[in-house]
């Protein structure tokens, strides 16, 4: 039977940092799927297909789905598909389970978003072989040096400022305040936020590394849609998109090029006309707080250069008519698979009445996003609407 | 209603050691050949699934390099880690749901290790799998896939279910057979079966799959996109998946056909096939050990089925390119239709990571067009 | 029983594979010529792109690319980023890289860009603007990698 697919539950545990994680891996993806199915109101005999992501290299297992299915209490034979696309594994997950439920493939899937950074010795080591090997790595690029190259440009282009930014991650902290699975808050101190990492990117720019596990229940919207006992959040566009591999392809780095061709697809998919007054909440990935920015200009939200300016008046903050990363964003918590899924799942409880951080009213059409892979090669998109039944 | 999808372009290259190809290189070369058998460019496709691992391509997100080799640039696209039958289901998805009318699924398994000889290969294969087990209960004690396929041959033998002589010959005669097609072992007898080195007693050698280096693609499409390509290959009538259980969990020991059973409920309930056995013109296995081939044959509820109708191509004993096997399987079953001139043929595809451990079985029914 | 505590347990886990990875048609080409002081391209046969890095095909009109050109190692910085916090096994910090669009081609190459006194980050980004030439330096000791340049000068070098 092929139906929409709706987000009816999501399970979060609460963000910490690896080193005071007392859980092992199979633990806490239990705990959060433990807590979507409830939320959902869905036995966990009824689901079809688990959908598991994992960055390989990341963990003690590779293709960590295989280690981590088993501890889930899944009907026997529950097929499992494992995902690993880089820092998009996380936002392809409910895009996926939306495909199989559309298809008619599954009435019920479970995603699981697993904490990925808990295993490495030295994190940032392994983290930095994902530049490209043989052309780029040898260079010095390591992860945060690539996330530089597109403020480095933006900010020359359109005049943007560091305070600005400044600005911009400071908003996000004192949102992250407000979001209990939050790992970084306004507690961050001044001057640990102000010290250079690479230019312009200073530390309080760049996400923690936080442990945590995000899951979420996507069903069939006439199979699950009743059982929530709380409305759900359909999902009305799952888009992706790859670019190049060489981050010689990206051409301009003062604006993310490649989301501009994907919204385009993601609101013909969703019926999106006007994206700046058609949404009431967004999430955007932002592991380096300027990304917001850039992220929203290619998301259509405002004109190229023209975000500083909506942060400024307020239009991106909790009250303005366009929140952004109420959760705080990724440059609050970031627990790699789980933080590629985090913007759907806060958009999910956005749309519920049930927001994680401070809820906006009424809130009925979020869009959410992942990036990752060498120089934001890969990009999700995920429109989502909420429907009362 | 089912869906109304098919294979319409296909592709297969085995690598060996003399390629001078990049890992995209190769890609590129199989996933445009695809698109010339189907009639298809590259920009009528929609969606792009791989089924690779970045522990064999020796890279950190390896599909970031292979996705624009694999007309993924600018399309959406994405990576499963499992048997590449995984990521034909998830095309196949796209395509049912509306999403796409054109799809490509490449599978790539060449491993980046300096050599391509099959014992290179499977020795990466088996140092990849003792990574994919359980790091703290199953690593430690020498799980590999090899060693799931060890223990469960020994079981049958002691048990009086199998012979190790009976054993010898089946795998002989698969490799023959497979040497006259995309087999990359040279035809042996049975005694040279049971001579050749023990690997994970009782299996020898030659009775492990023959781990190879290999890049596949297809091209699939919905309905009428599909009807108007110039070859279409086969309408895929059914499929079916299921997960085996984990390590602590006997049944994978003691009934490794279990999850083949459950997918191929599925599959056969959506393509129709009620008497199976004298429906299927051919049926490719993905049976990883000659003591396994009757526990599948059964499972698939093919028990009748002539001799001479299963694993045509050799099999898995004659070509085995690891996570990229699911398309070989599909790609040999197409030359196993076009054979038959149509008919209904059945593909059994099943990720060896961890052996007979948590595979994930997919069953596919494709029918000639 | 010795152990009583309840704490979890840590165990230390460690991946370690050799591998031996093939550089293939386009990059073998260009790093040899890069070990011989010659920066190659390729050109698409059928849209016209020119790629440096160079490749054999093109992914975005999906044909074979059999044409290659030597470039002049002069360009345009596109933009840069100063790097004062490095990573184990990387080059001492601080660092400059840069997007360089290498004249005549429609892509960018990533490389060292050199030549800039780091010493004051205001000062050292004003000098790394967008838009500044840059000319390769080649290393002493060349051995067939994409370090045989050893970076980019902004004030042109004599080649």
């Amino acid at each position: 039977m092929r139906d929409h697919a709706v987000i009816a539950g999501v399970g979060f545990t609460e963000a910490t940092s690896p080193r005071r994680q007392e859980l092992s891996k199979n633990e806490l993806c239990r705990l959060a799927v433990d807590r979507a199915l409830e939320h959902a109101g869905c036995d966990r005999r009824d689901i079809d297909v688990v959908i598991i992501g994992d960055i390989a290299g990341f963990e003690a297992s590779s293709v960590a789905a295989r280690t981590i299915a088993p501890a889930l209490g899944l009907p026997p034979y529950t097929t499992v598909l494992p995902i690993c696309t880089g820092g998009t594994t996380g936002g392809h997950l409910p895009n996926q389970a939306a495909a199989l439920i559309r298809a008619g493939f599954a009435q019920r899937v479970l995603c699981v978003a697993p904490n990925t950074f808990d295993g490495p010795v030295d994190l940032q080591a392994v983290i930095n072989t994902n530049s490209p090997m043989v052309m780029e790595q040898p260079l010095g690029m390591g992860a945060v040096h690539m996330g530089a190259f597109f403020p480095a440009a933006y900010q020359e282009r359109y005049g943007v400022t560091d305070a600005d930014f400044e600005l911009l991650a400071t908003k996000n902290r004192e949102n992250a305040d407000h979001n209990p699975f939050a790992h970084v808050t306004s507690a961050l101190s001044a001057e640990h936020a102000a010290r250079m990492v690479s230019t312009p990117l200073r530390l309080g720019m760049v996400c923690p590394v936080s442990s945590g596990a995000i899951a979420l229940v996507v069903g069939a919207e006439s199979v699950v849609g009743g059982q929530a006992g709380h409305p759900v959040a359909r999902i009305t566009a799952a888009q992706s998109i790859s670019d190049g591999y060489l981050g010689g392809k990206r051409r301009d780095f003062s604006t993310f090029e490649v989301v501009e061709v994907m919204a385009r697809r993601a609101y013909r998919e969703a019926q999106v006309v006007d994206p700046r007054s058609e949404f009431d909440v967004v999430e955007l990935f932002n592991p380096y707080a300027p990304m917001e920015f850039m992220l929203m200009e290619a998301f259509g939200l405002c004109p190229y250069g023209g975000a500083p300016e909506l942060l400024r008046k307020g239009v991106t903050r909790y009250g303005g008519d366009l929140p952004v990363n109420l959760s705080g964003g990724i440059q609050c918590t970031n627990p790699g698979v789980a933080g590629q899924i985090s913007p759907v799942a806060h958009i999910a409880t956005q749309l519920m009445g049930q927001a994680t951080a401070r809820q906006v009213e009424g809130a009925r059409r979020g869009l959410a996003h992942s990036t990752g892979g060498t120089f934001f090669q890969f990009h999700t998109a995920t429109v989502l609407e909420r429907v009362d039944l | 209603m089912t869906p109304d999808l098919y294979v319409v372009g296909s592709a297969w290259r085995t690598v060996g050691d003399d390629t001078d190809l990049q890992l995209d290189e190769l890609v590129f070369e199989c996933c445009s050949a695809a698109l010339r058998d189907a009639g298809v460019r590259r920009h009528q496709i929609g969606l792009a699934i791989t089924s690779s691992l970045d522990l064999y391509d020796a890279r950190s997100i390896s599909n970031a390099l292979t996705a624009p080799a694999a007309a993924g640039y600018l399309n959406d696209e994405l990576r499963v880690e499992g048997d590449a039958s995984a990521a034909l289901l998830v095309a196949l998805a796209g395509l049912a749901g509306g999403a796409v009318d054109f799809a490509i699924v490449a599978g790539i398994h060449v491993p980046e290790i300096g050599g391509l000889a099959e014992r290179a290969v499977r020795r990466l294969d088996q140092h990849v799998s003792s990574y994919t087990f359980d790091a703290h209960l199953d690593r430690p004690v020498g799980m590999t896939s090899s060693v799931t396929l060890g223990l469960h041959a020994a079981e049958r033998i002691d048990a009086g279910q199998a012979r190790f002589e009976e054993l010898a010959a089946a795998t002989a005669a698969e490799i023959t057979r497979g040497a006259a097609r995309r087999g990359t072992r040279p035809a042996v007898t049975a005694a040279e079966v049971a001579a050749a080195p023990m690997a994970v007693a009782p299996l020898t050698e030659l009775m492990l799959p023959a781990a190879s280096a290999g890049v596949g693609a297809v091209v699939l499409a919905a309905g009428v996109s599909a009807r108007r390509c110039p070859r279409p290959r086969a309408r895929i009538a059914g499929w079916g998946s299921a997960t085996a259980p984990a390590t602590a969990n006997p049944g994978w020991l003691a009934d490794p056909g279990a999850a083949t059973a459950v997918a191929r409920t599925r599959a056969y309930a959506m393509a129709g096939l009620d008497h199976p056995a004298e429906q299927v013109g051919s049926v490719e296995l993905t049976d990883l050990s000659p003591a396994l081939s009757a526990e599948i044959r059964s499972a698939l509820d093919l028990d009748g089925l002539d001799a001479p109708r299963i694993n045509r191509s050799g099999g898995v004993r004659a070509n085995y390119p690891g996570i990229a096997n699911g398309l070989l399987r599909v790609v040999e079953t197409l030359d196993n239709l076009a054979d038959d001139h149509g008919g209904v043929a059945v593909v059994h595809a099943a990720d060896d990571l961890c052996g007979l451990v948590s595979s994930t079985v997919n069953v596919l029914v494709l029918e000639g067009v | 029983m010795s152990e009583t505590s309840t704490a979890a347990l840590i165990h230390d886990v460690r991946w370690e594979i050799d591998y031996r990875v093939r550089l293939g048609r386009a990059w073998s080409r260009f790093m040899r010529g890069l070990r011989d002081r010659k920066l190659l391209a390729s050109t698409c046969d059928h849209c016209d792109r020119t790629y440096l890095p160079p490749q054999s095909y093109c992914e975005a009109c999906y044909e074979p690319i059999t044409r290659w050109q030597e470039c002049e190692p002069v360009g345009t910085l596109r933009t840069a980023t100063i790097v004062y916090q490095g990573f184990d096994g990387g080059p001492q910090a601080p660092y400059a890289v840069g997007a360089i669009e290498i004249d005549g081609t429609h892509s960018l190459l990533m490389h060292f860009v050199g030549g800039v006194d780091l010493s004051d980050v205001d000062a050292a980004r004003k000098a790394l603007r967008g838009g500044v030439r840059v000319r390769a330096v080649w290393a002493d000791e060349r051995t067939a990698a994409i370090t045989d340049i050893a970076h980019f000068a902004v004030a042109p070098a004599q080649p």
